[in-house]
């Protein structure tokens, strides 16, 4: 696996805002190699209940990968995008290996971030992320924006405000749509299990 | 659904999200009155936005994939109004607290931040903020941390400000301390003082527990979260009966458990268990690792432990004494007395005021006489008879009881359906008992198992034979014994045999009490013997065991089970029996509600709605009866699977209501659209097709076409031909032909019907039902019409007066009645006979 130099990545990222075709096409595959190979470590890291923190991994990979003296934050909202579709994909192509790797229909690839408020045991707390992704995807089709604030405050760990850079609204949207997004996944994750 | 689609789902969401959580329903009702699909589609958001994890928490990865939606990221950091949250310092039931500065021109003054519950109603939280501003004034008090401020996050995550106490619990604060008994009770007479002068204020805590009470180095206690229930509305009546109650359960009183209505008496109790934890280091009940339900059966049933033997060895070592025997004899007597006194079940017989307590801790102290006593042993005795009379019940019919008296004739074609479904759930327990009883004999090789279960040998006269041995056989088996039991209960519910049933259902219910059953066993077990009582006409009887059954849901917090769904309808029966069809709407309502919630929109969803119009009907809510009916009907046409005949009973109850509301063509349309259902789902040779007759009838004799009426009733009563010749069904026949005689001036052939009707009327429905009054109105009118005056005003007068009981006086049923007992009466006054 290749081993991107940041200034590279740095290089594409800028081509990539200013529009240069091709730049994405170099940058998404660069980006998810690295990515993937976080978030396997991640995983091994802390194998005992498979927990993954997506924002702490977004975040490393964006050192790792970008130079941060001449990345300047359009370019970061940019990475933040990507990078959010991306830990996306690892994630639920993890969870998909371990499917697969498992054939016994008990998949839960555990992404255990910050869970307050409730006093039970952490231990026995995992995510059917599988679940969570087919509703994602079915919000995606039906309305786009609210989709891709979860993506980015999801897998990438952005706040409000930086979520709201990066789409390029308001704030109080960002809100708006993570609330109605929220409550959308929610339910559709009671109603498959309703079915199941 | 297309974007399109989902674009108005949204922007309806975005007002609906605005209201007041109680005002969504029906602001959904007014936005999109003729869109019901859309307001299901933002109703299921709303309820997912406000469903919190633990509501699921049967399924830990479904709850935690909620909770991973809800999490939110620490709040450390952030700016929240006019605090800058500097760090996190804990986190517990309700939310996560954080410490933060406010952080003015002036001064910085540090202040905790905790927030509530996901899926609290952020807007509600500020708005009882505003309002009970000036009772968090009035608690201004030196031992209580002041409440300063509520706000929500960008994610209406509700939060409170709080006064920031650098303290420890008070039971840590105790031991570490090592203070002796006569310290601990000093410092708790500052918790009483506190909690004095919240009950002053008519503010109860509700959740009182060493957690909660904090105390600064310098020995200064300081209580936390006073007011707050008011906030997150805890203090709702919907709440407190809900799955939202919060509590902690070691610390819980048994009215909290129960659901019961919360009082200051709830504070004393809670301020008992920290008073017993403070001298013994332990609960009064020994809940470690135990189940939930399990733990709320024992803090509601049995009584506390002794202090002397909860005593742990650490706390007698921090006190500063030997042994545990020691610190036990120490505690022996009237501080025993003391803290039992707090702790009774009932709130009424503990202390009257926190002052009380107090005052009976610094008798103690003082050598003087205390107040508190030992419960009694007489009391002790009542008790438990009380509870063991408590402790008889079984098993569940299904949903089948549902069909209940209605409109028109039509609750008769639910008995003609119920009648096939019972056939059908006897057959369907046949085949259980059977199998099971294979398996039972031949497992434990018992003696007549010899006898065999032949092919021809009934499965009824095998067990019936058998009946008497199952406990005498199975003495070392209760499980099997149970099990036989309770499945003799369906088979003899099913069948309508309540004199063999009620021993069986008898002995589950002692089965279950003896082995401790959980509150939903007990319930079904309650319920399965308040059926045979039901089906024996022991109707008082079956109530008081109806509502036992409840009482036990109640005490698990009424999950939302079958056993609730079942428990409700029998209620709404039995209150319908009562002649009380608004309790009797309320408890199918929340059937409804239930059900719908556990099982979605099917068709028994769409039937118990209908019997909701029908009881709305029956209390002659015509408007609301057309309401349900027509919800019934957007159910059934939103059920998959094609047409079901179910809506050929529920169209002539709304076309009966219609008709009564004097819109005659609607009406005609909707019953002869449900002859239609039936002959495409049923057939047109099916008995319920009968029924549908005789509805039209009452409709063409209404609008004047009695010779149409008169054929149509009698191709009706034709159809039902294959019922048995004494069913309350055919008496509706019976009375509409009479009173279609009647109309064609043809007296003497009705008055046989209507007195035949009238006598299985009598037998089949209780005292004063307003379908035996209508009878009996028309052979009032059948008497008059034969010049038999006197009986004939006698009759139509009880029959106004029990249609006036039943219905109410503006139904248009009563006065009908009304009239033609006004009409006979005066007739009678003039000497003259009318015709």
């Amino acid at each position: 696996m290749s081993d991107p130099h940041p200034s590279e990545i740095t290089t594409l990222l800028q081509a990539m805002a200013e529009g240069q075709p091709g730049a994405a096409d170099q940058l998404v595959p660069m980006v998810y190699d690295r990515l993937r190979d976080l978030a396997v470590r991640a995983m091994r890291r802390e194998s005992e209940g498979h927990t993954l923190q997506p924002t702490a991994l977004v975040h490393e990979a964006f050192l790792l990968l970008v130079d941060q003296r001449s990345t300047e934050w359009k370019n970061r909202t940019h990475f933040y995008s990507m990078a959010a579709r991306i830990m996306r994909r690892v994630l639920i192509d993890q969870a998909r290996m371990r499917l697969a790797a498992k054939r016994s229909g008990g998949l839960q690839v555990t992404l255990n971030e910050s869970i307050h408020g409730v006093d039970d045991d952490p231990a026995q707390r995992t995510v059917d992320i599988i679940a969570i992704e087919e509703a994602l995807t079915r919000l995606e089709s039906l309305d786009e924006r609210p989709a891709r604030v979860v993506e980015l405050r999801f897998f990438a760990g952005l706040d409000v405000a930086e979520t709201a850079t990066v789409l390029n609204i308001s704030p109080a949207s960002v809100t708006r749509d993570w609330v109605f997004a929220r409550a959308f996944l929610k339910r559709e994750l009671l109603l498959a299990e309703g079915e199941a | 659904m297309t974007p399109d689609r989902f674009a108005q789902v949204r922007v309806l969401w975005e007002s609906a999200l605005e209201q007041p959580v109680t005002e969504r329903e029906a602001f959904l009702a007014r936005a999109a009155p003729a869109d019901p699909e859309l307001r299901a589609e933002v109703m299921t958001l709303l309820q997912a936005h406000d469903a919190t994890s633990g509501t699921f928490s049967g399924n830990a990865v479904l709850a935690a994939g909620l909770d991973f939606l809800d999490a939110l990221p620490s709040l450390a950091g952030r700016r929240l109004g006019a605090y800058q949250v500097t760090r996190e310092i804990g986190h517990g039931g309700m939310g996560t607290v954080y410490e933060a500065v406010r952080a003015d021109d002036q001064f910085t003054k540090r202040v905790a931040i905790k927030t509530l519950r996901v899926g609290s109603d952020s807007a509600e939280v500020l708005r009882r903020f505003r309002r009970e501003r000036q009772i968090q004034a009035a608690l201004a008090h030196p031992n209580i941390a002041t409440l300063l401020d509520a706000g929500a996050t960008d994610e209406r995550v509700p939060y409170i400000v709080l006064e920031y106490v650098d303290g420890l619990p008070i039971d840590v604060h105790c031991e570490q301390k090592r203070l002796g008994i006569a310290a601990r009770l000093n410092l708790f007479q500052q918790v009483v003082r506190a909690v004095q002068h919240a009950h002053r204020q008519l503010v109860v805590h509700r959740d009182l527990k060493p957690s909660n009470i904090l105390v600064t180095d310098d020995g200064v206690v300081k209580l936390l979260d006073f007011g707050i229930s008011k906030l997150i509305g805890d203090d709702h009546e919907e709440t407190l009966t809900g799955a939202a109650r919060a509590f902690t359960t070691a610390f819980a009183s048994p009215e909290q458990i129960r659901g019961e209505p919360i009082s200051t008496a709830t504070d004393i109790y809670s301020l008992g268990i920290v008073l017993f934890r403070l001298l013994t280091g332990a609960n009064p009940f020994d809940l470690e690792g135990i189940a939930a339900a399990t733990a709320w059966a024992r803090i509601c049933d049995q009584p506390p432990r002794a202090l002397g033997a909860a005593a742990t060895a650490a706390t007698a070592t921090a006190m500063g004494y030997a042994s545990t025997d020691r610190l036990a004899r120490a505690l022996r007597g009237e501080l025993e007395a003391i803290v039992l006194m707090a702790l009774r079940k009932e709130p009424d017989r503990r202390y009257p005021t926190a002052d009380a307590l107090g005052e009976d801790l610094l008798n103690h102290l003082r050598g003087h006489p205390v107040q508190a006593r030992p419960d009694s042993a007489g009391y002790r005795i009542r008790k438990l008879v009380t509870r063991n009379r408590l402790a008889t019940a079984a098993l569940a019919v299904a949903f089948l009881a549902m069909a209940v008296g209605t409109v028109a004739a039509v609750s008769q074609a639910r008995e003609a359906t119920a009648q096939a479904r019972i056939a059908e759930a006897e057959r369907t327990t046949a085949t259980r008992v059977s199998g099971f009883l294979q398996k039972l004999f031949a497992s434990a090789d018992l003696s007549w198992a010899g006898q065999g279960l032949g092919p021809n040998t009934t499965i009824a006269e095998t067990i019936d034979s058998a009946t008497g041995k199952i406990d005498t056989e199975l003495v070392d088996e209760p499980a099997a014994a149970e099990a036989l039991h309770r499945i003799l209960v369906s088979m003899y519910t099913a069948r309508r045999n309540p004199a063999r049933g009620e021993p069986h259902a008898l002995r589950v219910l002692e089965l279950l009490g003896q082995r401790k059953a959980s509150n939903q066993e007990m319930a079904r077990g309650l319920h399965d013997l308040g059926i045979q009582l039901y089906l024996a006409g022991r109707r008082d009887s079956s109530l008081a065991l109806l509502e036992q059954a409840y009482g036990r849901l109640e005490a698990d917090g009424f999950p939302e089970t079958e056993n609730l769904v079942f428990i409700l309808n029998q209620l709404a029966l039995l209150a319908m029996d009562a002649g009380d069809p608004p309790k009797a709407e309320g408890y199918m309502s929340r059937a409804l509600e239930v059900h719908r919630r556990v099982f979605g929109d099917d068709l028994l969803a769409a039937i118990a709605t209908g019997n909701v119009g029908v009881m709305r009907n029956a209390q002659g809510d015509l408007a609301g009866a057309e309401r349900a009916f027509r919800q019934a009907e957007a159910i059934h046409a939103s059920l998959a699977g094609g047409e079901n005949y179910e809506r050929g009973n529920n169209l002539p109850n709304l076309g009966g209501s219609l008709l009564l509301l004097g819109r005659i063509e609607e009406a005609e349309r909707n019953m002869r659209e449900a002859i239609a259902v039936y002959d495409r789902t049923i057939g047109p040779a099916h008995l319920v097709q009968g029924v549908g007759r005789i509805n039209l009838s009452r409709l063409e004799l209404a609008d004047g076409r009695p010779t149409e009426a008169l054929a149509t009733v009698r191709r009706g009563i034709e159809l039902l031909d294959g019922l048995p010749p004494e069913h309350p069904t055919r008496t509706g026949g019976g009375t509409q032909e009479a009173a279609i005689l009647l109309a064609l001036g043809r007296p003497a052939e009705a008055e046989p019907l209507v007195r035949w009707a009238l006598g299985i009327r009598e037998r089949w429905y209780p005292p004063g039902d307003w379908r035996t009054a209508e009878t009996q109105g028309v052979l009032g009118q059948i008497l008059l019409a034969r010049g038999q005056s006197d009986v004939a005003i006698e009759l139509l007068q009880s029959s106004h007066q029990n249609l006036s009981t039943a219905l109410g006086p503006a139904d248009p049923r009563t006065f009908a009645a009304e009239r033609a007992a006004k009409a006979a009466g005066a007739g009678d006054g003039k000497g003259s006979v009318p015709r």
